[in-house]
């Protein structure tokens, strides 16, 4: 190695280390894991799961067909659309709640959702859709992108329609980027605090009953239940990691 | 058969002008420089693109406006375009199994058509891991196998080497009684498969007939594409430079193809081309002679 290679290195052990040891440091010392079997905190890990996995079946079933049209046909102001798929993604997290309630209250026809969206289990879910569906769109749009079209264009050479031809071929072809927008997304909305804060704080996700515990009643609190949601986030993205190494030997 | 009438068409940068013309049960191949449009008209006819105007006849059934799935063209593209998640048997057999054919017919004839092809031996392999020569029979063998009305191949041999390409085009001469339409831009390919040979150029079909026509250039374009030397407005064929002793003309490259030898010989300030089994150097001077002229029209 030479000499500014191995300079190089050593920035990145040190910032490697910045986010390692703070994890390894808090999954050792968890604090009393008694908590965790609190019927608050079971409550909360399950409406977080829940609406985490409701959210990210409502932005598969919208992901798919935007994925599949943003990436086979242009159109007038594609562009901007895309942009606006990115946006939640770019918006700070309580601007996201106060945007998602001022619509609501302020655009007098859907006024009434507000009482199935605030402080309610549908509300969670809006806010993880909100920020989950753009991991979820991008992800399915590059896995189309990646799909030759000459291979969909000889299946219907071949006899089947357009919609088997969707179904039977390409569909199938992308089923790493589903799988990796479903992680991604999930993962997302799961950890959203910001916007659940103004929209739903109740009932409690898991990330939102930390928060409270550590208002209330300090660090040592807030630490088991923070494990539990750390070794959650590492199992997600373990699962993604072995996908897209599949992914990569499939296609090498 | 297969007529195009009139066809027009313009899809991104590419345009088809008015082509005309017709295939009974033969080898037509179309040539035409890269980008030309080529692509487009095979698209077109495979039903891929729909036609701005124009009519295709397939079998005297009108197509033009008919769903690739209904049309029973095969069609095997430049890159092939296997689907990479099935094994190469299932390649072959996806047309069939949409035809809700019997599991034991479809056995029978995707070996059958392995075989044809020299594929046998391939059959459980993952498509990822065939060659480009492999790859081209699978797709080959996965259009052949429906018993298309017509086989439409777009640049077949142009992702292979020379080797596999001189197979490649050996199995092709195999292929009978479907008329079969290969588009190219090489001429050699054009000469050795071609019962009917058209020019593309710049979105027109400008000459279409039996092979001679890759002898008679009708204008200065067509002439240079097909390798000819253009000098005013006459076209001579390289074999038709005959290349003598003298002092006059001075070589000034040379690509040795072992037998025979390519030279560049400056005339009068043209570069022509020439073939010769004389062993030339750059800076022999030689003298010419000019066996045959085509007088070209613009």
């Amino acid at each position: 190695m030479e000499k500014l290679d191995i300079l190089m290195s050593i920035f990145l052990i040190i910032i490697f280390l910045f986010i390692f040891l703070p994890i390894v440091y808090m999954l050792t010392h968890p604090g009393n894991l008694g908590v965790l079997l609190d019927n608050e905190v079971i409550d909360a890990f399950k409406t977080t799961l829940l609406a985490g996995t409701v959210a990210t079946l409502i932005a598969l079933i919208f992901g798919i067909p935007t994925g599949y049209i943003l990436a086979r046909y242009d159109f007038k102001f594609k562009n901007f659309v895309e942009a606006v798929f990115d946006l939640p993604m770019a918006i700070p997290h309580s601007v996201i709640g106060i945007l998602i309630l001022s619509f609501i209250y302020g655009v007098s026809v859907i006024k009434f959702i507000g009482n199935y969206v605030v402080d309610n289990f549908f509300g969670i879910v809006i806010v993880y859709l909100f920020v989950g569906i753009p991991f979820m769109v991008n992800s399915i749009r590059d896995g189309f992108l990646s799909v030759d079209e000459e291979i969909e264009y000889v299946s219907r050479t071949l006899g089947a329609s357009k919609v088997r031809t969707f179904f039977e071929i390409s569909l199938p072809l992308i089923r790493n980027n589903i799988i990796s927008g479903v992680i991604l997304s999930f993962a997302r909305g799961i950890s959203e605090v910001g916007a659940l804060l103004i929209i739903a704080y109740y009932p409690k996700t898991v990330p939102v009953l930390i928060l409270e515990r550590f208002m209330d009643f300090g660090l040592n609190a807030s630490q088991p239940i923070s494990v539990a949601m750390i070794i959650v986030s590492i199992a997600l993205f373990a699962m993604l990691r072995a996908f897209r190494k599949h992914k990569v030997k499939n296609t090498g | 058969m297969l007529k195009v009438c009139n066809l027009s068409k313009i899809w991104k940068d590419f345009k088809l002008k008015n082509v005309s013309f017709e295939i009974s049960n033969e080898y037509c191949v179309i040539l035409g420089p890269s980008g030309a449009g080529k692509s487009v008209l095979i698209k077109c006819i495979a039903g891929i693109l729909k036609v701005d105007s124009g009519r295709i006849i397939l079998n005297g059934r009108d197509i033009t406006n008919l769903p690739p799935e209904k049309r029973n063209v095969g069609y095997v593209p430049q890159n092939y375009a296997l689907f990479p998640n099935k094994n190469a048997y299932k390649n072959i057999a996806y047309g069939l199994i949409i035809r809700k054919v019997d599991k034991l017919e479809i056995d029978r004839k995707v070996k059958e058509i392995a075989e044809f092809l020299n594929i046998s031996h391939l059959l459980d392999r993952d498509v990822k891991t065939l060659s480009g020569g492999e790859q081209q029979r699978v797709a080959l063998a996965r259009a052949l196998i429906l018993n298309p009305s017509i086989l439409l191949l777009d640049e077949p041999t142009s992702a292979l080497d020379i080797r596999i390409k001189e197979s490649i085009i050996s199995e092709l001469k195999k292929i009978k009684d479907i008329p079969v339409l290969h588009i190219t831009h090489d001429l050699a390919e054009a000469r050795t498969l071609g019962e009917k040979v058209g020019i593309f150029m710049d979105g027109e079909l400008i000459a279409f007939g039996d092979k001679d026509i890759l002898k008679k250039p009708n204008n200065r374009k067509v002439a240079e594409f097909l390798g000819f030397n253009v000098i005013d407005n006459e076209a001579i064929s390289p074999e038709d430079v005959i290349i003598k002793d003298g002092e006059d003309y001075e070589v000034v490259n040379v690509i040795d193809y072992g037998k025979y030898k390519k030279v560049f010989i400056k005339y009068k300030g043209y570069i022509i081309k020439s073939f010769t089994e004389m062993d030339l150097n750059i800076g022999d001077r030689v003298g010419l002679e000019f066996r045959n002229k085509i007088k070209l029209s613009s």
